[in-house]
């Protein structure tokens, strides 16, 4: 579902944000005061309420790119919890927000257990029935509910405060009350995304694989998520109820969900703000129109293809890209926090074995791994060790070095044999424990985090470690590109293919790793991108960060590597000093099959020589 | 046992409503790789092409099915131009964004048209058998006998014919498939137009049993959603299999269980699926695979 990121979050809304914010709600305050009716006051409050469901469902939507139609549902578990509270416990506003909350933390836990491991349209598809299964609930447990009908409130609920309690008996006090706890809710929800929540969302949005090998603990943090986005949803369905003193299943019907997937995506998913837009718009327009709820749906149904064709970052994405072209335009001074650029220390030339010591950084011991009826890896074992050598994996496409990496990573399990990181056995641990344990890796084919900027990526990569001084190497790689960028925010996305291999391996780096697995780096690079990837290495393991390097690239493993071993079908057929390998007969008839290129036998040999 | 044969009977032809819908939207999905919240819509199509057939025109009803085939290939074929074609390429949230629209476009559009009421639409296979205990119109027997042709076309289709093979080998890779000289967008269109089609043929096969209105695309929907996603997006064997295995769980529901039952059964399956299988409903698999028939 990566593709929802095709607009990015803005992470860095400053003190405007905030001013913005203080503005509307003093306005908002006073709002009742300029409305001869009570039509519009009801408006504004539904704006300020689903405002705040569409915020909360943003954080699913926007960030972590995940698309629930259990919002709605969320929505108005808050709005009867509310309801049934107020009519048969207590008129306590605290407590029917307090046991709302309690119920939607409860029922988002096990919903989000059962259903975020899922990707995309299967977890939208699989909440949009769980919801749909939340309506039979209102309509059948007619005791409770009232079915159909609803639950109508005659009672008045009351807000406690320190000094005096006010009494929700009228519409103005009911929505000034609301507007209070929306913004508060709101302003702690934007706290929430600014710190690091949303960046490592969007991480997980863009690359998930990837933000797990580098220690992104993913499952927490879509649980986390979806139990923010969910309670809130709920908040705001007390506060429904609380204004409109009224609950009945048509406000939480499938219309109803339809209608917050739209408010979002006309006012634009990619930025915290903007989905209010959608909710201002959705709320206040067709209301003030006079036409049919048919004919407003058929609208909204043609609004919706249209924007999403035609402005898929929404009105408010479109608004905010409209008036940063005009800024850039008009030659403003943005500051332009780049990350410090600068040539990177300590290059060592040429391998060190004498660094390496005694200690084993990696042990893997007997492994074998069967899928269906191929064995892909037959009990194969080797060791890397500590201090910063650099073992070479090399054997033909399809002889399982990959998979001794997704092994060791905590990707795939093991049927049978040992993984030992520092002496400890590493198998069954899924892949953001084992980077907490200092193992991290990189993936073939894919880049970083599209979306994020190499800054922002750094961040994500210390959530494992503490950045060295190697992060700065990235700066060689982007400063280009950085300069011309007008705000300094470099989108991992926009640079080259090569660039963004070498964000992705400084990632690795960054979160300061034991032992660092790169699955062909160098691939598909030139020359001097591949170069710079030798030098990272080198660098690596003069900083005493073991390596093992899965590459095709021959120079560069004669080159770089310590010792290399050879696969062949799954099985480790020899190993020793670049030197011995690249003689050994069995490895060349090997590695390159039964043609016995002289071509390649010579690559092998110069390697070896230069 | 009489009550048994009976549920067993009303099960299969309401297992056989949701086989022809739920197909297409998986025909769909793995031709197409989109996932169509639209395609209910083309039900409520069906429906009301049979109302206005045997209604307003008074032609008789047998013409009406034919007819809501076509117009499901016709709607079917504008909706994929209008609102899935320009977004090819997009991320697949966006277009079924973009379905969402069409979906309120078509329902609005119908109930415009209708009005919101139930409308009747009166059949002539107005027989009933009786085999021992058990009741079967000929209706039921119709919208059997529709299904199973419709359904072996399909089959035969993909799996015999040049065009499935062109089919397959689109969903499989659709740009070796186009260097191969395949006309894809053709394919896509046909696709969606033919899985539209199903699901219209559906609704007006069903409409002299049910009446229309134009909201029961929705429940529909819904239901061939758990159907697929029960079978897995993409396998066409699979929504067979489902589709009538869940037809049959209702309909014991209904003639077993207290009143209101019947409507819990698919919810139940979601969930137990969810239970039981918490690394994923989906199989790799079936989603990567995504090799219909």
């Amino acid at each position: 579902m990566s593709g929802l990121g095709a607009a990015r979050p803005a992470l860095r809304t400053g003190a405007t944000g905030i001013g913005v914010a203080a503005a509307i709600i003093v306005v908002g305050l006073l709002a009742p005061h300029a409305f001869t009716s009570s039509f519009d006051l009801e408006l504004l409050d539904l704006v300020v309420v689903y405002g705040v469901v569409v915020l909360g469902l943003n954080v699913m939507v926007g960030y972590l790119g995940y698309l629930p139609f259990s919002q709605v549902a969320f929505f108005g578990l808050g709005g009867y919890t509310g309801a049934i509270v107020g009519t048969r416990l207590t008129t306590n506003l605290w407590a029917c927000l307090g046991i709302a909350i309690g119920i939607a933390v409860v029922v988002s836990l096990i919903v989000g257990r059962l259903t975020l491991h899922m990707r995309g349209l299967y977890f939208a598809i699989i909440t949009l029935a769980l919801a749909q299964m939340f309506g039979l609930v209102l309509t059948d447990m007619s005791g409770l509910t009232g079915g159909t009908n609803g639950i109508v409130f005659s009672d008045v609920l009351r807000l406690p405060l320190p000094g005096k309690t006010v009494m929700l008996a009228d519409y103005v006090t009911s929505y000034r009350v609301t507007l209070v706890f929306a913004a508060v809710i709101v302003v702690a929800l934007w706290l929430l995304m600014r710190s690091g929540l949303g960046r490592l969302a969007v991480a997980v949005r863009d690359n998930e694989a990837l933000a797990r090998s580098l220690g992104v603990r993913t499952t927490a943090l879509k649980l986390i998520a979806f139990v923010v986005a969910s309670s809130v949803g709920a908040v705001a369905g007390v506060f429904y109820f609380a204004y409109f003193a009224f609950v009945s299943p048509d406000t939480f019907n499938l219309q109803a969900s339809l209608l917050l997937v739209l408010m979002i995506v006309l006012g634009g998913k990619g930025h915290f703000w903007t989905p209010m837009i959608g909710a201002a718009l959705f709320e206040v327009v067709p209301n003030e129109v006079s036409i049919s709820d048919d004919v407003r749906w058929l609208i909204f149904g043609a609004v919706m293809i249209l924007v999403v064709t035609l402005i898929p970052d929404g009105l408010g994405g479109a608004a905010l890209r409209a008036l940063h072209r005009l800024r850039r335009t008009s030659g403003s001074d943005l500051s332009v926090p780049v990350p410090a650029v600068g040539r990177p220390v300590a290059v060592s030339d040429g391998p060190a074995t004498a660094r390496t010591s005694e200690d084993v950084a990696l042990s893997v011991d007997g492994v074998a791994k069967r899928f269906g009826g191929v064995h892909a890896l037959k009990d194969v074992s080797f060791d890397v060790r500590a201090g910063g050598e650099v073992l070479g994996l090399i054997g033909p496409n399809g002889s399982g070095k990959t998979t001794v990496f997704n092994v060791i990573s905590g990707f795939t399990k093991p049927d049978s044999g040992t993984v030992k990181l520092a002496g400890v056995d590493i198998v069954g641990l899924p892949p953001e424990r084992i980077a907490g344990r200092g193992l991290v890796r990189t993936f073939q084919e894919e880049a970083a985090f599209p979306t994020l900027s190499v800054a922002e990526c750094q961040l994500v990569a210390r959530v494992a470690g503490s950045a060295g001084g190697i992060a700065s190497m990235i700066g060689l790689a982007i400063r280009e590109r950085a300069e011309r960028s007008p705000d300094g925010r470099v989108i991992v996305g926009e640079l080259s293919h090569g660039a963004q291999r070498l964000v992705a391996i400084t990632l690795a780096f960054a979160s300061s790793p034991s032992v660092i697995l790169l699955d062909e780096p160098a691939a598909g690079l030139g020359p001097d991108e591949a170069r710079a990837i030798g030098d990272m290495i080198r660098m690596a393991s003069s900083n005493e960060i073991s390596v093992v390097l899965i590459e095709h690239h021959m120079e560069m493993v004669m080159e770089v590597c310590d010792r290399v071993v050879v696969f062949s079908s799954g099985q480790k057929i020899a190993s020793g000093t670049p030197a011995e390998v690249a003689a050994h007969p069995e490895v060349v008839a090997a590695y390159l099959g039964s043609f016995g290129d002289r071509a390649a036998t010579s690559t092998l040999r110069k390697g070896v020589s230069a | 046992m009489s009550l048994f044969a009976q549920e067993l009977v009303n099960g299969i032809v309401q297992g056989a409503v949701y086989v022809l819908v739920a197909i297409g939207l998986s025909l769909v999905f793995g031709v197409l790789k989109i996932v169509n919240f639209a395609h209910g819509e083309f039900y409520v199509v069906g429906g009301f092409v049979a109302y206005f057939v045997t209604h307003t025109l008074a032609w008789p009803y047998w013409l009406s099915v034919v007819l809501a085939l076509v117009a499901g290939i016709v709607v079917g074929g504008i909706a994929e131009r209008l609102a899935i074609r320009p977004l090819r390429g997009a991320p697949e949230e966006s277009v079924f964004l973009s379905t969402f629209g069409l979906s309120l476009v078509l329902l609005y559009g119908v109930k415009l048209l209708i009005g919101g009421r139930p409308r009747p639409v009166s059949s002539s296979f107005g027989h009933t058998f009786r085999l021992g205990g058990i009741a079967i119109t000929s209706q039921q027997v119709f919208v059997l006998a529709v299904t199973v042709v419709l359904v072996a076309a399909l089959f035969v289709t993909l799996q015999r014919s040049y065009l499935g093979v062109v089919l397959r080998a689109v969903a499989q890779d659709r740009s070796t498939g186009a260097l191969m000289g395949i006309r894809v967008e053709l394919v896509y269109w046909g696709a969606f137009a033919v899985a539209a089609g199903l699901a219209a043929t559906a609704g007006a096969a069903v409409a002299p049993m049910y009446s229309i209105n134009p909201y029961s695309g929705q429940d529909i929907l819904i239901t061939a959603f758990i159907v697929v996603i029960v079978a897995g997006l993409g396998s066409l064997q699979g929504a067979v299999a489902v589709g009538l295995g869940l037809g049959i769980l209702e309909a014991m529901a209904a003639g077993y269980l207290p009143t209101g039952a019947r409507q819990w059964v698919s919810y139940v399956l979601v969930v137990i699926v969810l239970l039981l299988r918490p690394q994923g409903i989906f199989p790799e698999r079936a989603t990567s695979r995504a090799v219909v028939a």
